[in-house]
């Protein structure tokens, strides 16, 4: 990776001395990366407005021949999804994406299908669709990208299918990764149920593709339960809780 | 570092812990200050120790300040019923050199950053709300960054404030001066299309 050039996502930035930042980007076509930019943070003409948590940039970068991090050489904006800044709410979900990328993608590892992912999420965003909603699509597709989708197909204890297990609320089983129908529930009621709709509108996503998530209607109930599972879920695999899922509980709670 | 003196050497080991300080730096340092005046010296010490003892918070901005009440807080010449929120001292000591604001202050002390955990709780939010609830607030200016931490934070004092009897203003963005409009990104040259004013 001696020169690169592609487009990327800005997940993070860090003051570095007092004229530089080092950024880590999402990028299309080598993965999560890290990169100083040089004077970014002195120079109003080097990278103007374009290093941006979230915006989409096209950036060309080059590694110095003794090793290191790559040195930004230029960027330009792609897409700034402006409309994400100044909003509470839409920056708290685009922060606790960005989150889930920073932690679970290893470097140098071209991840086209997420990198579309948060481009697309972040542009729903952006375009006002409803950032729960939005929130639980990201969720989805991420873990079934990385390989660990949840089983909504069949109890994983008594691994009878959804269609023939009885009742109509569900427990899930978060570290075997798969639902629990009522006959297996044993000890008190869980926190948190998923009902029957819910788990076939979860199984749709999944089994669907971003170009027909704009036909998808949750009502507030599955939004609640999906939400719930999910924000559950991820950090129970991720073996901690992500920091600004912890603000995006509060800013959901001021809103309430 | 064996060949110097014990007390030569305490000194180069604490001067290369300051930032972009390293082992050369510390050393050309020490011999310096060896060789400077002992009156110098003592009053460096002394000003480092005073650093240290003197040196809080305003009670009132968070400002950096040597009393209980820092020169702005305490100057009757000034307007306290205009807050300008910022993040940081050196922020308030920018707007300062601009002689462009005679209100008060009220120093963050940090931003809002999800990523980071660092939450409402973090930063001097609470405070804020509490001087404007006393009552005597005419106006809050949020004059935070333009980045993503900037605006989240300036939007949660805005939320924040929207049950109060107080006038909440942003400080405009768009073409600095001197700037060449080819220079100037999408984003920024969008709000200053839309903050345009009648010349």
């Amino acid at each position: 990776m001696s020169s690169i050039s592609t487009a990327g996502i800005l997940l993070r930035r860090i003051e570095y001395g007092d004229h530089d930042l080092i950024l880590t980007l999402l990028t299309q076509d080598y993965g999560k990366i890290s990169m100083i930019a040089k004077f970014a943070r002195k120079s109003r003409k080097r990278f103007p407005g374009t290093l941006e948590l979230f915006s989409e940039i096209t950036l060309v970068g080059v590694s110095p021949r003794k090793g290191g991090m790559p040195v930004l050489q230029e960027a330009a904006l792609k897409q700034p999804f402006a409309g994400i800044r100044g909003n509470l709410l839409k920056t708290a979900y685009a922060s606790y994406w960005s989150e889930l990328v920073l932690t679970w993608l290893e470097e140098q590892k071209a991840q086209k299908n997420i990198y579309r992912l948060l481009r697309y999420c972040l542009g729903a965003l952006d375009a006002g669709q409803p950032p729960a909603v939005t929130s639980i699509v990201f969720q989805l597709y991420f873990l079934q990208f990385s390989g660990l989708s949840p089983n909504l197909r069949q109890c994983g204890r008594c691994r009878g299918a959804l269609e023939k297990l009885p009742g109509e609320k569900f427990g899930f089983d978060l570290e075997k990764g798969g639902l629990v129908c009522k006959g297996c529930l044993t000890g008190k009621t869980p926190e948190w149920q998923l009902s029957r709709g819910t788990v076939k509108q979860l199984l749709w996503i999944q089994a669907g593709n971003l170009k027909n998530i704009r036909r998808l209607r949750f009502t507030e109930p599955a939004i609640k339960e999906s939400q719930m599972f999910l924000e559950a879920f991820i950090p129970y695999h991720l073996g901690r809780e992500p920091k600004s899922l912890k603000f995006l509980n509060h800013i959901r709670q001021l809103g309430s | 570092m064996i060949q110097y003196p014990a007390s030569i050497t305490r000194l180069i080991r604490n001067l290369s812990k300051l930032p972009g300080i390293g082992e050369k730096s510390a050393e050309r340092l020490a011999m310096y200050l060896l060789q400077a005046r002992k009156d110098q010296v003592v009053e460096l010490a002394d000003s480092l120790k005073d650093l240290k003892e003197k040196v809080r918070l305003c009670r009132q901005c968070f400002a950096l300040s040597d009393e209980d009440l820092c020169k702005i807080c305490s100057d009757p010449a000034r307007d306290g019923a205009v807050i300008c929120v910022v993040e940081h001292p050196v922020d308030m000591i920018a707007i300062e050199k601009s002689a462009s604001f005679n209100g008060h202050y009220h120093v963050l002390q940090g931003l809002l950053s999800p990523m980071d955990g660092i939450g409402p709780e973090d930063i001097r939010i609470r405070e804020l709300i509490g001087r404007v609830s006393k009552g005597g607030v005419r106006e809050v200016i949020i004059a935070t960054g333009t980045n993503v931490e900037g605006e989240t934070t300036a939007a949660y004092i805005r939320e924040q404030l929207a049950g109060y009897h107080v006038r909440v203003t942003r400080i405009a963005s768009g073409v600095p001066m001197g700037g060449e409009l080819k220079y100037v990104d999408q984003v920024t040259l969008k709000k200053a299309l839309e903050g345009r004013h009648a010349v």
